[in-house]
């Protein structure tokens, strides 16, 4: 049979026993998983992703949308061209108005002949 | 007598540690003598030097509310409309001037959480070798 100073001197090593291991040791609930390195940091990376992606994907199409008004400015700046004939035909008429000179014609005859 | 005198030191002895439990220390609200609740406002995130992204914590899909528990010693958040929860276990924790600073290892993640005793203002940095995050908030006692 255990004495009295005994029983006391068991007892306060059971308290502090119990008393340190709910001090010192965290407790977790049953199925919870991880929070700040489990779902926070998961959620935020893939975040961080998903901004990167539509980023680049927004500057992909902020390229291509720039490239084409370019490529339609350049169109719009130059005159359509005119093939042979309606340029032969405009120098003819220039000629018959008298706009040029026959040797003024004679050359630029030459001219748009030598571009076919 | 004997008895009386066993009697009165269990008694002492419990009554010492209730005293010097972090309960019934009620110096402020703050300090970690009670469980804490907070709310996350702001995040930002980095996974490298050019690639950072801030904003709200619904942005993040992160929960609103997270709960300190002291005596657990864990970091609890409930998730997905409540159906889910998650911890964070808290390694240490200290008052230091007018912060009680909680730290913790998780998943390759350091965490460390700062709260102001003053006024509840909170934030959460967490570093692993690819991702550093911060999170901004405040806590009031439960």
């Amino acid at each position: 049979m255990l004495s009295y100073k005994n029983y006391a001197i068991s007892l306060m090593l059971v308290i502090t026993f119990v008393t340190a291991s709910v001090v010192t040791t965290p407790v977790q609930a049953d199925g919870a998983g991880a929070f700040i390195g489990g779902i926070a940091a998961a959620r935020i990376g893939r975040s961080i992703r998903d901004n990167n992606d539509a980023q680049e994907q927004q500057a992909y199409y902020a390229q291509q949308t720039a490239e084409a008004a370019q490529a339609q400015a350049q169109a719009q700046a130059s005159p359509p061209q005119k093939s042979v004939e309606e340029q032969l035909a405009e120098l003819q008429k220039l000629a018959a108005g008298g706009y040029i000179t026959p040797a003024e014609y004679k050359t630029k005859k030459q001219q748009i002949l030598d571009t076919m | 007598m004997n008895n009386k005198v066993y009697g009165f030191s269990i008694s002492a002895l419990l009554g010492a540690m209730l005293f010097l439990s972090p309960a019934a220390d009620a110096k402020s609200a703050l300090d970690g003598s009670s469980d804490l609740t907070c709310a996350a406002f702001e995040v930002v995130g980095c996974t490298d030097a050019d690639n950072c992204t801030s904003g709200s914590a619904r942005k993040f899909d992160l929960p609103e509310f997270m709960e300190v528990r002291f005596k657990k010693k864990v970091i609890h958040i409930t998730y997905d409309g409540g159906d889910k929860q998650a911890e964070s276990p808290i390694n240490n924790s200290e008052i230091n001037g007018s912060q009680l600073v909680l730290q913790g290892v998780e998943n390759g993640h350091g965490w460390t959480m700062a709260v102001n005793t003053d006024n509840g203002r909170m934030s959460i940095a967490a570093v692993s070798d690819e991702l550093t995050f911060t999170i901004f908030g405040a806590c009031k006692v439960n």
